[in-house]
């Protein structure tokens, strides 16, 4: 998605992005109740009556402010430094951002995901040089980031090293995280370089893993036709166009929406990530009463985002207060009725305490407010199975959820909930579909095998 | 005091290592003109895209002179005294300029965007034409230092677009020149948005306002035009036209068009050689990015900067979108280049305008110079990787296919920071050497004079139509010299909105004497000189089969 001035040059993904490595850097582990998101939550964001200039302005004061006074607060914590270089750099401050990434990398030189941030700082400044420099230093420290390979590989194309680039992003796409984009910018590398049957191979390659890759199908185009390949060059130029005006009147539909225009859900996003930074160094400093704060402020910031909602839960699951973790989603359930993912960590604490009607009342909400993500249905029949009640309704659960969601972990609760409801062969049936889906998973295999042997 | 003078040997030592040196003489020019936007804080769209410039000896005198296009006060603003106009600097010699605006009767009020110069009656003097917010403006040169607007009565007045650049041209040889209009978008002020970046009010882009068409008018050879845009196959491609060029981009002998759209795929308007014309953009490679992605373009300019005889593109596009250069591939498509050649060295972080691909230092290869300056005014306070107000950019060529970024070590020319937007080329001085004029939003403009080492040789040629239109718009030269050939062509309208280089300069290097001389000319028909002497300005007659050395304003 872009985002500055005429949707034109930045680009909110790449922003975002990068301001994500802060907050995965800062990211402790959690666990996520379900990865799929059927769309936006639809709860309206409080404006508190200022106007939409003056609660961004509000908001990113917030956030530098919190950023500044755990930089205070915990002077030799690299991790503090960084998410203040966060905080301005998601501020547009990118000289104060990269003081601050600076002194963390001082404090723990090993920070890969700081040098990575730095360079990207130096890239948006155009001193491409110094972001290949700190590229490179990226992944000296972690040898297999993806994002700063590919970051990399492009930098040395824009400075017309086409050799090391091919090198780099060769190395990209051997990466089991590979991407298409992977494939496709090493595609334009190659086409840099006029090698154009080896970019017309990777565009190949990058569309078979996104046949939607708009910008694949340039290369394909354009590879095809310096390949004198005609009619095949103006088949994907086809596809390309076709492609590429349904990205502009996207892009232009967005444009026109007043969010957009606001630049208010950009802010928000931003200032929530780094208020759950500060709420991951509240916790690692062993300070959880701070740590929710700020997990439930990113939250009420960012209505899209599971993962503050996830690690505020995991705060009091680790405490084992279930019921103060019921208070605090209630709260939340409170100002934002209409969000899905607060109803369903509210019911998931509520069956900790057994507390059966009321986690069934949410899990039924959430499918009420998103009766096509399958996390409601899920959880609805985990909860009958736990307590062995009304076991038909959990198998139409498990299999709604996995209607809706084919993976494994789905089938397996769906087998499950088979065996509760005595139904064998379809129990293996769903298992033998989680196993061909995750062939790798040892318990599927397992539970089939003892369901095969058991008569 | 020692100090001083050491720092100043100093600085002289690090501009010693660069042949290409730019002083900002504005203050000795006499200039005072400064650009008014006609802002209000109510943020119009109008407002950052203003305005283009033009470089043309309008009383030929010899001596180049300029128009600034310039504002007017929009919705909200407050009166100012005196009320922002254009104005005409009519060039004196050594460096002095007088403003003859409301002598010269170029005091029709408007919005100026674009600019475009040419002979469209072919009288022998050049008419102006302006593409405005609002009603455009034809202003004919009466040929004894006046201007009558005769918008009415040739029909070219259009309404209420949003103008862009504007070109004239001759679009099916028939000796007089025609005029393409480019234009913006729909904008009204009923349409009116604004946005908010980062807590900080802003301008919405040009995909908040529906694209619109650009126009194409036939001369009838009488003093009025013609709208042939149905006619001409261009009615329906919709764009958000900024720059644009016409050029003869497959060596077939007419002029083609290429027009830079905003974050719309730009257009190559091919020219069938009758006035028709076909979109072939994305065929040939220049409606994207080599990445394929649509660019804010915003400057378009043409030149053949590796010297094989065809004419590369050169496009200047927004902030975090790399400068572009677009290499021509014998007519059959363009190559992107700039990443390997270091053509787009420096351009990321800044939004971009008005360019050249010029020979500033006269050593047989042309270099670029790129107009800077983001259109947010606010955007200092929410992204500081760019500025509104930046320095300019300069690329040097070295001959062996690569340019160096020379910015730092020309001269202080390139030091000041200003919001630019159209940049206009010519020898104001008849020195041999191309001098800079920069149009600068909100602010005075930029006036460089090149002081570069006096080294290389260098050859300009004004070219007179008899047959072909006279301002011979589409001649196409061809300067030979021990083995060395460079092409130019005589464009109307170029760069960001602007016009200049109406005489055809080359560098030539240690070469003081051109071998050969080849002039296609545009309604049909080459002529050859031979043997001609470098550091001249050449008068070439269609036709006459003979060149004759204009004598400089400081010879006479």
């Amino acid at each position: 998605m872009k985002l500055f001035r005429r949707g034109k040059s930045l680009s909110l993904k790449d922003r975002s992005a990068v301001a994500a490595v802060v907050a995965v850097l800062l990211l402790a582990t959690t666990r996520c109740v379900g990865q799929a998101n059927p769309g936006s939550p639809t709860t309206e964001p409080k404006t508190h009556g200022s106007s939409p200039q003056a609660l961004a302005a509000e908001l990113k004061q917030e956030a530098v402010q919190v950023a500044v006074s755990i930089a205070e607060a915990y002077p030799t914590d690299p991790l503090a430094f960084a998410l203040l270089g966060s905080a301005y750099y998601n501020t547009g401050r990118s000289d104060e951002a990269a003081v601050n990434l600076r002194k963390c990398l001082a404090l723990n030189p090993g920070l890969a995901d700081a040098y990575e941030v730095l360079a990207q700082v130096a890239y948006d400044r155009g001193e491409i040089d110094e972001s290949v420099r700190l590229f490179q230093e990226t992944l000296k420290r972690s040898p297999a980031s993806i994002t700063a390979m590919s970051r990399l590989g492009r930098a040395l194309m824009d400075l017309g090293r086409t050799e090391e680039s091919v090198e780099t992003l060769r190395k990209a796409t051997k990466l089991p995280q590979a991407t298409s984009e992977s494939f496709y910018l090493l595609g334009q590398a190659y086409l840099q370089g006029r090698d154009y049957a080896r970019a017309k191979e990777s565009f190949m390659q990058a569309t078979q893993i996104s046949a939607e890759h708009t910008q694949a199908y340039f290369g394909l185009y354009t590879a095809c036709s310096r390949l004198g390949q005609s009619e095949e060059s103006a088949r994907y130029r086809e596809q390309f166009l076709k492609f590429e005006a349904r990205d502009r009147k996207d892009l232009t539909d967005r444009n026109a929406e007043a969010d957009t225009l606001t630049g208010l859900p950009f802010v928000r996003q931003t200032v929530a990530q780094t208020l759950f930074g500060a709420g991951q160094i509240y916790k690692s400093h062993e300070q959880p009463t701070m740590a929710s704060k700020f997990f439930r402020r990113a939250a009420l910031l960012d209505e899209e985002s599971i993962i503050y909602r996830s690690a505020l839960e995991a705060i009091y699951l680790q405490r084992k207060s279930f019921a103060e973790g019921v208070t605090v989603f209630e709260q939340l359930v409170a100002e934002q009725p209409n969000n899905y993912f607060n109803h369903i960590f509210l019911g998931r604490l509520h069956n900790r305490l057994d507390h059966f009607e009321a986690a069934e009342r949410c899990f039924q909400k959430v499918q009420e407010l998103a009766p096509k993500w399958a996390e409601g249905y899920r959880a609805q029949a985990e909860l009958y199975l736990r307590t062995n009640r009304r076991l038909p309704e959990s198998r139409v659960m498990a299999q709604r959820a996995a209607d809706l969601e084919p993976k494994a972990s789905h089938y397996h609760l769906l087998a499950v909930a088979c065996v509760k409801n005595q139904d064998r062969s379809a129990a293996v049936e769903a298992l033998k579909q989680a196993v061909s889906l995750n062939p790798g998973e040892l318990k599927y295999q397992q539970f089939l095998q003892q369901l095969q042997k058991t008569p | 005091m020692v100090l001083t003078w050491w720092m100043a040997s100093l600085w002289v030592c690090i501009g010693a290592e660069n042949p290409i040196q730019f002083k900002d003489v504005l203050r000795e020019t006499g200039i005072r003109f400064v650009h008014n936007d006609g802002s209000s804080g109510r943020r119009y769209i109008v407002e950052t895209v203003s305005a283009g410039l033009a470089t043309f000896d309008y009383d030929q005198d010899g001596l180049i002179d300029i128009l600034f296009l310039n504002g007017t006060l929009l919705p909200g603003a407050t009166n100012t005294t005196p009320a922002p106009r254009n104005a005409l600097y009519r060039n004196e010699g050594n460096w002095k300029f007088k403003d003859v605006t409301t002598q010269a009767g170029l005091t029709t009020p408007g919005y100026q965007l674009g600019v475009c110069v040419g002979d469209y009656d072919n009288d022998g003097h050049p008419d102006i034409y302006l593409n405005n917010f609002g009603p455009n403006v034809l202003y004919r040169n009466n040929g004894d230092g006046t201007f009558r607007d005769v918008t009415q009565q040739a029909g070219v007045q259009v309404g209420n677009h949003v103008g862009a650049g504007t070109c004239f041209l001759d679009i099916d040889k028939d000796g007089d020149l025609d005029l393409f209009v480019a234009n913006y978008v729909g904008f009204t002020f009923e349409s009116h948005k604004t946005s908010i970046m980062n807590g900080f009010p802003a301008y919405v882009g040009p995909l908040n306002y529906p694209p619109t068409a650009n126009l194409l008018f036939r001369n009838n050879g009488n003093g009025t035009f013609t709208d042939i845009s149905q006619e001409a196959g261009i009615a329906g491609l919709l764009g958000s036209g900024m720059g644009v060029i016409a050029a003869d981009l497959d060596n077939d002998g007419d002029l083609d068009i290429v027009v830079g759209n905003d974050l719309r795929p730009n257009f190559v308007l091919l020219n069938d050689g009758t006035g028709k014309f076909k979109e072939v953009g994305a065929t040939l490679g220049l409606a994207y990015d080599s990445f394929g992605n649509v660019q804010g373009t915003m400057g378009v300019e043409c030149a053949d900067w590796n010297n094989d005889g065809w004419l590369d593109i050169f496009l200047t596009p927004y902030q975090r979108q790399l400068a572009t250069l677009y290499q021509n591939q014998k007519g059959a498509y363009f190559d992107e280049v700039a990443r390997q050649t270091g053509a787009a060295t420096g351009t990321l972080p800044q939004v971009k305008w008005g360019t050249g691909l010029i020979d500033f230092d006269n050593d047989g290869h042309r270099d670029i110079f790129i107009a800077c300056g983001h259109l947010i005014d606010l955007v200092d306070q929410f992204d500081n990787t760019t500025s509104y107000n930046a320095r300019n950019i300069l690329l040097r060529n070295t001959g062996a296919g690569k340019f160096v970024n020379v910015s730092d070590r020309s001269g202080d020319g390139l030091l000041p920071k200003f919001s630019s937007r159209g940049a206009a080329f010519d020898d104001l001085d008849n020195d041999g050497d191309i001098d800079v004029v920069i149009q600068n939003a909100r602010s005075e403009p930029t006036v460089l004079r090149n002081d570069s080492p006096k080294g290389n040789q260098w050859l300009q040629l004004q070219l007179k139509g008899t047959k072909s239109n006279r301002s011979a718009i589409g001649a196409r030269v061809t300067v030979t010299t021990a083995g060395t050939t460079q092409i130019d062509e005589v464009h109307s309208g170029r760069s960001y909105q602007s016009d200049f280089g109406k005489r055809l300069h080359f560098g030539l290097g240690s070469h003081r004497k051109v071998d050969k001389v080849q002039v296609r000319w545009p309604a049909g028909g080459t002529e050859v000189f031979l043997n001609l002497e470098a550091n001249r300005i050449i008068t070439i007659l269609e036709g006459s089969s003979s060149s004759t050395p204009s004598p400089s304003p400081k010879e006479k």
